[in-house]
Formats: C-alpha cells, structure tokens, sequence
C-alpha cells in the first residue's frame, strides 16, 4: 500500500527578507509513514519538526524535494479534508465559544447542519468538554485549550492526525487520558498518527515507528521495536560474578555496570558468544539472575544519535577545513 | 511533485495573475479617464454657467459698468458661446434649461475646447466655480486641510462660527476676510453669501463716515452677492437678496431691483408668493405701471386668485395708469370702485379720491374747496400724504392770497 | 462558499473586539453632539449637523477601515490563529476574500449605524428622510472600501498590525493627493519634459484617486444648477470595483506563497 505521508529529499532553507542570511531548517529529508501506525518524529527543539509538519499542511512550502499526503500534493482541499492538524501551542480564536470554535472549524470542513452538530457533540465528548462548550476559549486552562485542539482535529473524522506536541505542557492525567484516545484511534478506528514531540517517553508508550531529526537531518529512523530491543544483543544480570571476572568481561570490550546489590550487568553482544559467557558465569559459580535482550531507552539511542550527528558533523567541518587549507 | 514541475506550475500561475493585475490597472485608467472627463465636464458647466450669468444677467445692468477686458478668459469664453449658439438656436446659454446644457456640456468637452480650458485652468487663468485656491491667503492651511480630508463643508461651517463670533465682537477687519474664505471653501453656502452681503452693505457701512466709504461698502456687499450669483446661478434666494435687499431697499433703485427679482421669479419655488409680489411692486414703484398690471393679472389667475392685495393692485395700478395720462374722470370711478369693496383700511383709495377732487376743485377754480380737501387728507391722518397736503395747502394759500389782492384789484 | 464563514468568522471578531467599539462609541457621540449646535438661525444650523455628521462618518469610517483592514490578517498571524484556519480544506483565496469580506460587514454595520443615527437627527429637525445623505453615505462607504482594499493588500506582508496601519493612513493622505498629479504632468508637459509627463500621468491614471468622492459635499447641498449627478455615480461604483479588484488581487499574489 501506498505510503499515506511520504517525503524524498526534503529540504527547506529559510531566506531572510533580502536574502542576505540563509537558514538550513530540513535537509533532504526522508520519510514514510504507513497506513494505520502511530509515527513518532522526535528531535530537539529547533530541529525542524515543526517545519516539515507545516510542510505537510502547506503552510510552508519546500525550497526542494518531494511531498506527498495520500499520493497529491499536501496543499490541494481534498488532501487537507482527509487531515487533523493540532498545532503546536493550542493557539485558538478567544473571542469564540468552545462550541464556537468547533462549529466554525467544522464549516470549514464542508459539514452542516444537523450532520455538523453531532460531530460537534461526539467531539467533545470524546475529549471530555462537553460542560466547557458554552465557555469563552480565552477561560480555558492550557489542558482545555489542548483538549479543544484534538476535538477540532477530529471534527471530519480524519483518516490522517497531524500532532504537534500533544502532550507537553500537560498534567499526567491529561496526558493518560490523551495518550489513550490516540492509542485508541489507531486501534478502534484504523487511523494514522504522525506525532511530533520531543516527550520521549510518550512516544516510547505510543509509536509504532520513529524518526530522530536533529538540526534539520534524520539521524536515525525506523520500527520502535527494533530500535529499542537489539535483537542481537543480550543483557544478562548475575549475582557474585567477582572481581576476577569482571574485569575479565571488562577487557573483553563488554559493557559491564553495577545492577545494584552486588548484581553486575552484562552486555553481551550476540557475536561474542552468550552462552560461553554464561558458562564462565557458572563456573565462577555465579547466580544468573535474569537474561533479556538487551533494551535501550529511547532516551539513550535519542542522545547517541544527536551526538553522533554532531560528531559527523565535526568531522565534516574539519576535513573541509584542512582542503580549504591545502587549496590555499 | 517534482520540483521542475512545482516551480514551472507556480511561474506560470503568477505569470497569469500579474496578467490580470495588469488588465484590472488598464480598466481602473480607463474608468479614471471617462470620470476624469465627467469632472472636467462638471467643472467646465460650471464655470461656463457663471460666466454666462455675468454676461447675460449682470453686466447689463451693473452700477459702475467697465470695459470688456480682453483677457485669456473672456476670450475663450466667446469663443465657447459663439460655438454654442450655434447649437442653442441663439438662446442665451444662462437661459438654457439645465439638462440640455448638461449635454451640450459633454458634447463641446470632447473636442479640443477641453484640452484649452484644461490648461487656462491649471494655469489658473480662469474663475472657477469651485476649488480654486489662492495660495497667497492667510487661511490656506484650513483650505490644503480641508481639501485633503475632504471636508470643506465642514470647515467652512467651523469658520462661518468664527465670523459670527467677531461679529458678536464688533471685529469688522477679522469678519470680513474670513468671509471671503468661508465662501471660497463652500460656494454654496447660500446663508454666507446672503449673511456676509448684509454685514457688508448694512453693518459695515455704518461704521465709516464719508459717503464714498459708504457706497464703497454698499458696492462690495453687491459684488459679493454677484459673485455668489454667479456659483449659484439657479439660486432664487441670491438673486431675491441682491434685488430686494440691496437695490430696492438700500439704493431705491427700481430699474436693478425688478431686474434681479425676475430672475429670483425665474427660479423661485412653486408656492413662493412673496417673490413674484415684491417683483411686480419694483415694476410699480419704477413706474411700469402696464409690466405690474399685467403681472398681477396673471398673480391672480396663476398663483392665488383670492389675493387681496392684488386685486387692490389691480384698482390701483389702473388710477395710477390713468392718473399718469392725466384722465382724472377716469380714475375716479376705478378709486371709487377700490374703495367700496375694501372699505376698511384703503387709504389708497381714499386719499386718491380726495386728492383728484382736490385737483379737479383747483382746476375749477374752487381753491377754498381744494384747500378743504387737502385738509381733510391731514385730518384723517393720511401719514403718507402730510407733507404733501400741507405743501398743496401753502400753495393753496399763496393762490388765495394772490387771488384775493388779483380779485380786491378788479 | 467557504469564504462567508470566515468572513463570519471575522466580523465575530470584530463585533466582540473592544477597540472598534471604542471607535464607534466615540463616532456616535459626536455625531450625537451635533444636536447641540443650537446657535445660528435653522438654515445654517440645519447645514452643519448635516456637515458634522458627514464629516464625523467621513473621519471614523476611515479610522475604522484603516484599523481593521490592517489589524486582522497580521493579528491572526501573531496569535497563531492562523495555523488551524488555514490547515483546513480551503483555498488560500478564499481565506482572503473571506476576510476581506468580513472586514466589509464590520466596516458596513459600523456605518450603517453612525448614518442610521445621523438620518434621525436630520429626521427630527427637517422631517423628512434625507435621501441626498444615504447618498453620501454610500459614497463614503465606496471610498472606504477602496482604502481597506489596498490597507489589506498591505497587510499581507506584514507580522505586525502596526505597519499596515500607518500605510493605510499614508494611502488615504495619497489617494487624496493624486488629483494633483494631473496638474503636475500639465506643468512638465509644457516644460518639455514629455516622458516625465507622460510617466506622472500614467500615475495619475492608474493609483486610486479618492478625491472622486468628494461629489458627496456638492450631492448633500444639491442645488437646483446642479446637473445630474446620477452618471457620475455609477461610473463611481464601477472604479470602485475595479479599485477593490486591484487590491484584492494584489493581496492575492502576496499571500499565496506566503510562509506562514
């Protein structure tokens, strides 16, 4: 099937009024994001997530390379029916009711009548706001405003949700509860997600596939699963190792660390030999604990990644420095 | 989308934008140019209208008539009559109906007429009726605000309080210039050209003292009037002002008077009365007495057929005829007449009478009997007549005296 | 048909903003103060309050046009509004009709009630239903929407409410000195300078002229010399579209492409 957001070569620089400054924002930018999975797009701030996401509602328009939103171009109407945008920020008209809102959003979407009504309802009850719709938006609490911001992206029953750090800022019932319906939307309803945030650990809960940007680059990208659990490496936990041996391990380039109450942890690359570890373990007569395979948090393989980004980076800049250096 | 297609696509949408920017511009000049000729028309009507009011109604009659100046401007404007005339029939161009000069107007402005007064214009060889500026004025801020903001009704009317107030003040010197600006921004200020024509003939004159400085105002709060004639030239009030105020009330001057409340007659509201009388008693008192008859005549039968003054005018206007000629027994009976049907004030009637019986008892030689009549015009307080009846009595006297020692002699 | 709810949608706005019923709240008093100009004889009082109130609508309509025309596009950017409006299915085109409608049905009520207001004024002292005066307003209103044309175009390019503003107020200031344009290439065409003449005329053909609209002071005392205006009112109308158009259009090309 058909990849619903698709993106070859993306790149997008800022130019400044006169064109005297140019700002790298995307930088030939691959993406694909498949039908019913909830995708993560992680970076740090400034990255450029936000602009490839504003790329994506035409808000902004690429300097080159290629979109696609459902095979079209991501600013034709019939292309933007299909799309749930929550910006980032929850920014709406304070002058409106939260009924308002919905009702003037809706319009937009092309519903009516009794039809737009009931959206409006089921809506907000799936957001929970049915006793805010009378109150002014300007009254809304950060929660609220966040609150209205997904039911309005779910007005049209979208097949596709744009979400733009949907739960930062939130309190951690908030964030349950947001997490849960967008779990559930893919879920029940089949939906695709594409998340940005830099809330590692929400997206740890939620995505199925993830993109790492940092400065404007994918540094990394792939199933959540596979990024996380190396299915090569195993981690195993013994108890009374030694010292003897753990240095033995330490010499042999194994990661070893402290696992509290005297366990050791053992990484163990699956070339290296797991079970010939363990039998050293037995001999020594160590306890084994536990074996898993061995489990990165997100946080970690985000870190490494920014910083080997910035180290190829350097790299970079270094050998192009020495070139300029022999040319002159 | 590739990007060669992207960009390609987007060049050639703002190409066509840019087009039909281009297009929508060309249209905006066009309508510019067919408004820009609509306002010259306007323009031109107007000045055309209040030149030919001068010629046609002014200056026929103007106290102190001058020479025909050969300047741009006259020049031009006989040029533009000649070419008219042709199309009028020989009408007057002031007489012709408004509609139809409208158009006589959009058809002589197509041709090179429209590039010359273009120019006298801007070179500011013309009087126009509205929107010229001397920029030498000390009050040319209120005009350059006004005309920017548009509001030089407005300002004229903030100004107008001005006046009133040095008026209040006694401040002749600040009222009288800023007079002037108030009709220069708002030429059809009717109140200010009547106002500011009876501060100048009325109020100002007496301030001075030497005849001359007296007429010298008098003639300004004409001219003041004349000029506010020429904006309006359809304005009934100007010229009813001009007339009435001025010449028939301040300089007696019946000829002037009647000739301008003619022309007030001419454009007066349907249900006026007051001006088509004034009109006809400036006929009388100038001593056309057949124009008056025959206007109140029509009075009569056209506006108000139960007016009582003019059916008194018609008795009175036929003994006067009568009394002119000299045909006493003539205008016996028609007195007669006035008298029995308005018994209560007719003083007209009745001095009449009194006064032919006296000049018929003279011319018979009954001077005690004439001397009687003419004393009883005193008795009954015949105000009009007193001086008159006492001088005809002295007369009478010296006649009887002579008389007397003519008769002892015999 | 999507552009009428955001110009709903914006004259919402506009209605519940406090800035533009300050304006009107203070138009309404002046106008209501001219009831009070009791000093002169009734035939010039008449002409003033009749003046005043054409001059007060004159004066805030253009405050008012100038403010919204320039405030809301930019506005909506800063408060970020903008993004959930415009990521819906509409075309960018009918965003800015929508709201360059919008900003007409606030521009339109804001009117309509300082002329309703007048009207009765004039009703209680002439007694009749001054026609000449919904005239002017007309023609005020005409003018106007040519202003908050182009303040809108301006708009466009701006983040910030101020600048548009301020260019509305220079573009009223311009558009009522263009009338002196025609003079000036007069002037240099008899200097011998043809190509300067011909340039400054061009201009003068093409920019807006909001001068044209000054028959509304000769309509509100019509006399009876004056021929009918009635052509140069349509004609009027019509550069007042095209007038709109041109500003439409130039907003248009400018927020196309604009990276919001």
């Amino acid at each position: 099937m058909a990849p619903v957001i698709e993106t070859k070569d993306l790149t997008k620089i800022y130019i400044t009024f006169f064109g005297t400054q140019q700002i790298p924002a995307l930088d030939k930018v691959d993406l694909s994001v498949e039908q019913g999975e909830i995708f993560g797009f992680l970076g740090p701030n400034g990255a450029g997530k936000t602009t490839a996401v504003k790329i994506f509602l035409s808000l902004i328009f690429p300097t080159s390379g290629e979109v696609h939103i459902l095979g079209q171009n991501p600013g034709s109407p019939k292309v933007k029916r299909q799309i749930g945008y929550l910006p980032e920020g929850s920014y709406f008209p304070d002058f409106l009711r939260g009924e308002e809102v919905l009702r003037f959003y809706g319009q937009l979407y092309g519903l009516r009548g009794k039809d737009l009504r009931d959206r409006i309802t089921a809506t907000l009850d799936l957001v929970g706001l049915q006793e805010a719709r009378g109150i002014l938006v300007k009254y809304y609490s950060k929660g609220m405003r966040q609150r209205i911001g997904l039911a309005q992206a779910l007005l049209s029953d979208p097949d596709i949700l744009i979400l733009d750090e949907p739960t930062t800022g939130l309190d951690p019932i908030a964030r349950r509860e947001i997490r849960d319906i967008l779990i559930n939307l893919k879920v029940e309803r089949g939906k695709t997600l594409f998340i940005c945030s830099h809330e590692l650990l929400e997206v740890e809960l939620m995505c199925d596939r993830v993109a790492i940007l940092d400065r404007g680059k994918v540094v990394k990208s792939g199933r959540l699963d596979e990024m996380v659990y190396s299915e090569r490496d195993v981690e195993i936990v013994a108890q009374g190792v030694g010292e003897k041996l753990e240095n033995e391990f330490r010499g042999e380039s194994l990661n070893v660390s402290e696992a509290g109450r005297g366990k050791l942890r053992i990484e163990v690359p699956r070339e290296k030999g797991v079970f010939q570890v363990i039998h050293r373990l037995e001999q020594q007569g160590a306890e084994l604990v536990s074996m898993s395979p061995r489990k990165q948090s997100l946080e970690d393989i985000f870190l490494q990644a920014v910083r080997d980004s910035a180290a190829a980076r350097e790299a970079a800049a270094s050998a192009e420095s020495a070139t300029n250096e022999n040319e002159t | 989308m590739s990007n060669e297609t992207r960009t390609t696509k987007q060049r050639a949408e703002s190409a066509r934008l840019f087009i039909l920017l281009a297009v929508l511009l060309f249209i905006v000049a066009r309508i510019a140019v067919r408004l820009d000729y609509l306002e010259t028309s306007y323009s031109f009507y107007g000045w055309l209208l209040a030149r030919a009011t001068e010629t046609d109604v002014i200056k026929p009659v103007l106290l102190t008539p001058g020479e025909q100046e050969a300047t741009e401007e006259n020049v031009f404007f006989e040029k533009v009559r000649t070419s008219l005339s042709e199309r009028t029939g020989g009408q007057l161009v002031s007489e012709v109906e408004e509609t139809h000069l409208w158009s006589l107007v959009l058809a002589e402005m197509k041709q090179p007429t429209r590039l010359e007064f273009e120019r006298l214009a801007s070179d500011g060889k013309l009087n126009l009726p509205y929107g010229a500026i001397d920029w030498s004025e000390e009050s040319v801020g209120a005009h350059l605000g006004s005309l920017i903001l548009g509001f030089r009704s407005a300002v004229a009317d903030l100004l107008w309080l001005k006046v009133d107030e040095y008026w209040h003040q006694g401040r002749m010197e600040m009222m009288l210039p800023m007079m002037q600006t108030v009709v220069t921004l708002d030429p059809h200020f009717i109140e200010a050209w009547k106002i500011g024509a009876w501060h100048l003939a009325y109020n100002a004159a007496v301030t001075v003292d030497t005849l001359e400085e007296k007429q010298a105002f008098v003639e300004k709060g004409i001219l003041f009037l004349q000029d506010g004639i020429k904006r309006n030239p359809r304005n009934h009030e100007l010229y009813f002002d001009l007339g009435f105020s001025m010449y028939f009330l301040k300089l007696e001057d019946y000829e002037n008077a009647a000739h301008y409340i003619r022309q007030a007659d001419r454009y007066r509201p349907p249900d006026e009365k007051w001006i088509p009388r004034m009109m006809l008693l400036a006929y009388e008192r100038g001593g056309h007495y057949e124009d008056a008859l025959e206007g109140w005549r029509r009075y009569l039968t056209e506006i108000d057929p139960e007016s009582n003054p003019g059916k008194r005018a018609l008795y009175r206007l036929r003994a006067l005829i009568a009394v002119r000629d000299e045909r006493y027994d003539e205008a016996l009976p028609i007195l007669q007449e006035m008298f029995d049907t308005f018994p209560g004030a007719n003083a007209f009637a009745d001095i009449g009478i009194t006064k032919i019986n006296a000049m018929k008892a003279e011319a018979a030689g009954d001077l005690e009997g004439a001397k009687r009549l003419w004393q009883s015009l005193i008795d009954k307080a015949h105000l009009t007549v007193w001086d008159e009846a006492e001088a005809n009595i002295a007369r009478l006297n010296a006649l009887i005296a002579v008389g007397g020692a003519a008769t002892s002699e015999s | 048909m999507n552009f009428f709810w955001i110009a709903a949608n914006t004259y919402r706005e506009g209605i519940r903003k406090k800035t533009l019923i300050g304006f009107l709240i203070v138009a309404l008093l002046v106008i209501g103060g001219s009831t009070f100009l009791t000093v002169l004889s009734p035939g010039e009082e008449v002409k003033m309050v009749k003046d005043v109130c054409l001059a007060a609508l004159s004066m805030f309509g253009m405050l008012i046009a100038v403010f919204t025309a320039g405030s809301m596009v930019p506005t909506e950017l800063e408060n970020k509004t903008i993004y959930t409006v415009l990521s819906k299915p509409l075309r960018r085109f009918e965003y800015v009709i929508g709201k360059f409608v919008g900003i007409q049905f606030i521009l339109i009520l804001n009117l309509g009630l300082m002329g309703l207001l007048s009207l009765v004024i004039l009703f209680t002292r002439e007694h009749i239903i001054s026609t000449i005066l919904i005239k002017s307003v007309l023609l005020t209103y005409l003018e106007l929407m040519v202003l908050s044309a182009l303040t809108f175009a301006v708009s466009m390019v701006s983040s910030s409410a101020v600048l548009p503003i301020i260019s509305g107020a220079f573009i009223y200031i311009i558009g009522h000195l263009v009338e002196y344009l025609k003079g000036l290439s007069n002037h240099a065409m008899q200097a011998g300078q043809a190509l300067i003449a011909s340039v400054i005329k061009l201009l003068y053909w093409v920019l807006p002229d909001l001068n044209k609209y000054n028959i509304r002071d000769q309509l509100i005392h019509l006399q009876p010399n004056d021929p009918r205006i009635g052509i140069i009112m349509w004609q009027l109308v019509l550069y007042t579209i095209l007038c709109v158009a041109v500003g439409i259009c130039i907003a248009h090309l400018l927020f196309r492409r604009k990276e919001v």
